[in-house]
């Protein structure tokens, strides 16, 4: 036996304390690692059978599966989240993105996509921040998943894109239905309306497609303006009233179709369906109207479940942020200050009305000088928020 | 899911032990914690590989031990560092300034013949399971642990070595 070794070697060990684990930062690096396998595996297949297909307009790039990650992605769960300057908090979290300023982000599972000052596409996770060379004016996410999406737009024709953000490639890559016709005054450019599952949405100059983001192949929906339809949530579209207008309606309905589903309609622009499209939750594009009309609030409806009541009178105002889980959302409330009006970060239960703050005057509501004219902070629904008053 | 809780328990309940084990390696509590999270990943993306988790202890100690090795090979961290707590020679066997001294000489052992006493005297593993995470034959690591036990006795002198009783 060697005592003198044993003893040395244990009250080393006994004398040094370990440092707190770091499982998120571990779970995050392993899934990008893994992702990165895939991905390098995909590419060296492809390589070896150097095949590659093109149809028509739009630039197949076919998979027969959708990448799902070995493991749940470090950012699965949707937190009270919300960004300031060149932070984003996601929940009591602090993720830095400097030297970028975040002007409008979404959240995904393998880590959030933020648009910076010069519309430059990043991704930030637990590891860092890169750059995916891209540029957009808004970005959209599903209510969980890794794939983010955006428009390109060029001088003759837009690009809707789908990437995977865990997989770090594209998806889908078309420009259907987005040629630009010469000296065409636009109203409203092209979006992608909604990620829903494996489905993504895009509303084109000519009209809105359906695309399988499996088989990489979509078809025509309908001859309407790229925003007429606002977003679709398991299945559920929420489309404006008159369908043809060329501008925004502030009436808007939801169905399964354009042509069908519940009569009724709500009040509002954007609009944010619950995950299982239970609430819909709508809001003006503007964020400072200047009368203050009853659509120009933020406005919680029920569309299959029982839904009465106003948001309480505790703010001013509301915005919309991120539904958190099937009842529940983050948004946040506008409070009038001595000197400038305030926000606080809230969650709010439709189900049990339930008003919870999270970060209480983390920023003011005042909005840049110079167009466009934005808030200090930005909330993950993929676009800025604006006063579009002159 | 269930594997995702299952290598968040793992992870939990082993870190301290695999850090300290890490830690006696390098003897830097920095390249300790570098040294687990790498392998913790590694396990992590190699999880469902492991058909049995309670394989996962051993998986990542090998990983710790091939990793730390790898750096020593590579990196730098052999330079030389200043030990304030070492006296010029050691004082007495039962004094802690033996133990002391014997930790400064571990230090300047090989990195397989450190990891093979680690293995054998701290952890208490059998020389089967020592060659395993070493990626060893047996023989090899009867002849590290003898080569490293042999240099530590004649630096350390045969005063403190027999005081301490330590031979073979």
């Amino acid at each position: 036996m060697n005592d003198l070794l044993r003893d040395t070697l244990a009250e080393r060990a006994a004398g040094t304390e370990p440092p707190p684990l770091d499982l998120d930062g571990i779970i995050a690096a392993g899934n990008h690692r893994a992702a990165r396998r895939r991905t390098l595996g995909i590419l060296g297949g492809a390589v070896a059978t150097a095949a590659v297909a093109v149809s028509g307009a739009s630039v197949l790039r076919p998979r027969n599966e959708q990448p799902q990650p070995a493991w749940p992605g470090p950012f699965t769960q949707r937190r009270a989240t919300f960004a300031l300057g060149n932070e984003i908090h996601y929940g009591s979290e602090v993720i830095s993105v400097a030297p970028h300023t975040v002007t409008a982000f979404v959240q995904t599972d393998a880590g959030f996509v933020f648009l910076n000052a010069e519309n430059a596409i990043h991704v930030a996770d637990r590891s860092g921040v890169r750059s995916l060379g891209k540029s957009a004016w808004r970005l959209t996410a599903d209510h969980r998943g890794d794939l983010v999406g955006w428009v390109e737009t060029h001088n003759d024709q837009g690009e809707s894109i789908v990437y995977d953000v865990a997989a770090g490639r594209e998806l889908v890559r078309t420009p259907i239905g987005n040629k630009i016709p010469k000296y065409a005054s636009i109203a409203h450019g092209p979006e992608i309306v909604a990620i829903d599952g494996n489905t993504a949405y895009f509303g084109t100059l000519d009209g809105l497609y359906r695309w399988d983001i499996r088989t990489n192949r979509g078809e025509f929906v309908a001859k309407v303006s790229p925003v007429a339809v606002r977003t679709v949530t398991a299945g559920q579209m929420v489309y404006q009233q008159p369908l043809e207008q060329a501008d925004t309606g502030h009436d808007l309905k939801v169905g399964p179709t354009l042509t069908s589903g519940n009569p009724t309609t709500y009040v509002g622009q954007q609009a944010f369906l619950s995950p299982d499209a239970r609430y819909l939750v709508t809001q003006a594009d503007d964020a400072q109207p200047g009368a203050w009309p009853l659509w120009a609030g933020m406005n919680l409806f029920g569309v299959t479940a029982t839904r009465d009541a106003a948001m309480p009178r505790e703010y001013s105002a509301y915005r919309f942020g991120q539904w958190l889980d099937e009842t529940t959302f983050s948004a946040v409330g506008v409070r009038h200050g001595s000197l400038v009006d305030v926000v606080s970060l809230i969650t709010y239960n439709a189900r049990t009305s339930a008003l919870s703050v999270v970060a209480r005057n983390f920023s003011t509501w005042t909005f840049s000088k110079t167009a466009p004219r934005t808030t200090p902070f930005a909330l993950p629904t993929g676009k800025p928020i604006i006063d579009r008053a002159e | 899911m269930a594997e995702a809780t299952a290598f968040a328990e793992f992870a939990t309940s082993r870190h301290g032990a695999l850090f300290r084990y890490a830690y006696l390696l390098t003897s830097d509590r920095g390249l300790a914690e570098d040294l687990v999270q790498e392998a913790l990943v590694k396990t992590y993306v190699g999880w469902h590989r492991l058909r049995d988790p309670n394989n996962a202890e051993a998986y990542t100690r090998r990983v710790i031990t091939t990793t730390a090795i790898g750096w020593w090979r590579r990196k730098s961290w052999r330079a030389e560092r200043p030990y304030d707590d070492v006296p010029d020679q050691p004082v007495s066997a039962d004094d802690t300034t033996a133990r002391v001294w014997l930790w400064r000489e571990l230090q300047k052992l090989p990195p397989r013949q450190r990891a093979a006493l680690v293995l054998r005297y701290y952890e208490d593993l059998t020389e089967p399971q020592t060659a395993e995470i070493l990626g060893c034959s047996v023989g090899t690591v009867k002849s590290q642990v003898s080569d490293a036990l042999k240099k530590l006795r004649a630096r350390l002198g045969s005063d403190v070595v027999l005081k301490a009783g330590m031979t073979e």
